[in-house]
């Protein structure tokens, strides 16, 4: 028997009335477990015990329509669905139960409470802490194609075109040469050479992608937030205008918006470049196996890309203007270039691209690159399948109608935040790639957008640590850093108040295979004024990433010279060097290495 | 939309290249097996399926939908990891209850997942 519009109407009235609602039954245990847990933390409550009424039946049929859970207890804070006993006791051990209830209530007339433009890293991140806090939340993501018609799904740029998709090729081109080195260790390998198959890393790494942009999209639903596929632009401070795929428009308000509409590849004005060349955003997806590769750029896009390709076997070039990874530690740089040039990356120096033209049309096809030299003018050509740009991205801030609102833009896209994400524009936030000066890195937009959602709506004060974030650059020689660069330290502290420790570092796994014991680097820059304090780490060697992690934990904790010699190392790493530095740069003591 | 009933691998696998529902999108779920008296092994599997019965009632009258309900085996031939419900590329399960689109091996609703908020998004 279907249940009556009464029980229907009980059940959504009392869900309505009152703020901390418990469907319960008084023979159950969770049921107790839920309202003892409200007693202890002085919640009012109000439990229907539907075991005591007539038609329990029909009230828990009508709950399973509504919250889409048949079982007791069912808890609804303001109206909205919370769960069972174990969510409850969940979003408590999180410290969410609390927030939830005593959240201000909405006091605007929007249809939202926070609407986030862009659902990559830091939108998506924000969006679901707002929810979980029990706002009324919206997160509009759409994708641009690349000018080569290249789209994907939800999760930003990290995990379609970024990070993921790079770190599992730097994978793949890494097992390439493990496979190498297995052979000094006895693996006895067939003949034939073993090969890299395009098509087969491209689909396996896109299968992964796939999965997931879909646990992206499904936690959207757990938590509540409304995902719409669509691009999104400011019409007045309270209203965007949504177009979807079919240019379907759409209004919608809200008190707050987030920005977080990350960046895009820039292109060169220079003919051909469009037409002809891929960026990041086509290369991890391309259908087909780029062939002889010309990149141009010295960024850590452009080398990264570089030394993946090298590393499945591709003829890779590598066109630079001035320097490498420009903002990073200059000897660091040069030491990671310098390795990706000895395993037979070529590099064009001092060179601009000038115009790519067409030879041949295919899959890949062939380009014809024109190059000037930066100090003599002497213009160089070449041929190449593939020509990809990494030359920079731009945040994609300037059609968004930030202008209409007066939220101020700088000229290159970034946009001016106070310590606490807030543009000039009182109710508009902005997080990730996009806020001006902030690190572009995946780990920096998901914290920032946690923090800011909880200090929206949790009652936090919490402000976002931009200061010592470590970070990777995953070359074929891997290079990781915290804090300062030996430039940056000399012009904040000068040099004399300086002191640097180094040495090189021969890695036990490469000792079997032979390797150059003189190639991995660290180093340590310490400031003589605070008792000796690292203020910069800088590792070039394998693991990078998973060495340089726990030491910016160290250094958060304000770690110095001292305390790092006091702490014992682990035998046999190469993370363990760090432990006994003792040779200082200014001494120029040497620090070749040629085994134990 | 249409249900059609069926049980273990091989009448999976016929069901969903049939003719008649080749060009429909099927939505599949996938369940341990109840014994003679209707009980199953699988305890999750029993909550999660009038949960998506409720959820079904959205396209009950769509006939670009076809509901296949799958009863995997018991519980011993389930907990072989090299059963073809768990190998199979095109299925690549990895628990009981899976709701998924048939087609779709990277895009499955397990567990929690299968609850009224989350299920319509197979329905897009
Ligand atoms: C090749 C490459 C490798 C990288 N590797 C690493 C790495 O190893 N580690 C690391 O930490 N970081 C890495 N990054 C950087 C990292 O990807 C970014 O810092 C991070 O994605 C920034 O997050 P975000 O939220 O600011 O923006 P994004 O993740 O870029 O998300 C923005 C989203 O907004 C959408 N959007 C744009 N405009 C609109 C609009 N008007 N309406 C609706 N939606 C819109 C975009 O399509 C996108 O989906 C890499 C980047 C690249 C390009």
């Amino acid at each position: 028997m279907p249940p009556t519009e009464n029980v229907r109407s009980l059940v959504e009235q009392n869900i309505k009335d009152n703020p901390v609602m418990v469907f319960s039954k008084t023979t159950c245990g969770f049921c107790s477990k839920v309202k003892s847990l409200f007693d202890e933390l002085k919640v009012t409550y109000k439990a229907l015990e539907i075991n005591q009424l007539e038609n329990s039946a029909e009230v828990q049929s009508v709950l399973l329509e509504v919250s889409g859970q048949q079982t007791v207890p069912n808890v609804y804070i303001k109206g909205r669905h919370l769960g069972g006993c174990d969510a409850t006791f969940k979003a408590h051990s999180e410290g969410l139960l609390l927030k939830m209830i005593e959240a201000p209530s909405s006091t605007h007339e929007y249809e939202y409470d926070l609407i986030v433009i862009g659902g990559g890293s830091g939108g998506l991140a924000a969006s679901k802490r707002a929810s979980e806090l029990g706002k009324k939340v919206a997160v509009c993501d759409f994708v641009q194609p690349t000018p080569k018609g290249v789209s994907w799904g939800l999760g930003g740029t990290c995990v379609n075109v970024g990070c993921i998709p790079k770190k599992l090729m730097h994978q793949a081109s890494m097992l390439g040469k493990s496979i190498e080195d297995a052979k000094s260790f006895g693996w006895q390998l067939t003949s034939e050479p073993v090969k890299n198959k395009w098509e087969g890393m491209v689909e396996a790494v896109q299968n992964y992608i796939g999965s997931l942009n879909w646990g992206y999209r499904v936690q959207l639903r757990e938590k509540k937030v409304n995902y719409v596929n669509a691009y999104a632009k400011f019409e007045d401070q309270h209203t965007i205008t949504t177009v979807n795929r079919r240019g379907k428009e759409t209004k919608m308000t809200a008190d707050k918006f987030i920005v977080a509409v990350g960046e895009r590849p820039r292109y060169p004005d220079i003919p051909g470049a469009k037409e002809h060349c891929i960026t990041s955003d086509d290369l991890f997806s391309l259908p087909y196996c780029p062939g002889k590769t010309l990149v141009i750029g010295a960024s850590y896009v452009a080398l990264e890309c570089a030394g993946f390709l090298k590393g499945i076997g591709l003829d890779v070039t590598v066109m630079v203007r001035s320097i490498f990874l420009r903002g990073f530690d200059q000897q660091m740089a040069d030491k990671a270039a310098g390795y990706m040039e000895k395993e037979g990356v070529q590099f064009l120096r001092r060179c601009v691209p000038v115009k790519i033209e067409q030879v041949e049309a295919g899959e890949p096809g062939l380009l014809r690159v024109t190059g000037k030299m930066t100090e003599n003018g002497e213009e160089v050509t070449g041929d190449y399948n593939t020509v990809i740009l990494a030359i920079g991205r731009d945040s994609v801030t300037k059609t968004i109608g930030l202008d209409k609102i007066n939220v101020q833009v700088s000229k290159n896209g970034k946009v001016p935040v106070n310590d606490y994400d807030q543009t000039n524009v009182e109710n508009i936030f902005c997080i990730g790639d996009n806020g001006e000066g902030k690190p572009e890195l995946t780990p920096v937009a998901i914290h920032a957008g946690r923090l800011l959602s909880e200090r929206l709506y949790g009652g936090s004060t919490l402000k976002c640590d931009y200061e010592g974030v470590p970070t990777t650059v995953f070359t074929p020689l891997e290079y990781s850093c915290c804090g300062l660069s030996e430039e940056a330290a000399i012009a904040k502290y000068g040099e004399d108040n300086l002191e640097v420790y180094h040495t090189n570092v021969w890695p036990l796994e490469w000792s079997v295979p032979g390797h150059d014991n003189n190639t991995c680097y660290v180093k340590a820059i310490t400031n003589k004024l605070d008792s000796e304090r690292v203020i910069g780490l800088h590792y070039l060697g394998p693991n990078a990433g998973e060495v340089m992690q726990g030491f910016a934990a160290a250094m958060k904790c304000g770690i110095t010279k001292a305390q790092l010699d006091q702490t014992i190392g682990i035998h046999p790493t190469t993370a363990e060097l760090f432990t006994t530095l003792n040779v200082t740069k200014r001494s120029g003591a040497a620090i070749d290495q040629s085994g134990c | 939309m249409k249900e059609i009933k069926v049980q273990g691998f091989d009448e999976f696998m016929s069901a969903v290249v049939s003719p008649d529902i080749k060009d429909k999108i099927i939505i599949c779920l996938f369940t341990g097996d109840k014994d003679e008296n209707g009980k199953s092994w699988c305890p999750d599997c029993v909550t999660s399926e009038p949960i998506v019965r409720k959820s079904l009632e959205l396209i009950k009258d769509d006939d670009s939908f076809v509901f296949v309900y799958c009863s995997v085996g018991g519980r011993a031939f389930w907990k072989d990891k090299s059963n073809p419900f768990r190998t199979n590329d095109k299925l690549k399960l990895n628990g009981v209850p899976t709701l998924m689109k048939w087609g779709f091996p990277n895009e499955k609703l397990v567990e929690d997942q299968i609850s009224a908020d989350v299920i319509p998004i197979l329905f897009e």
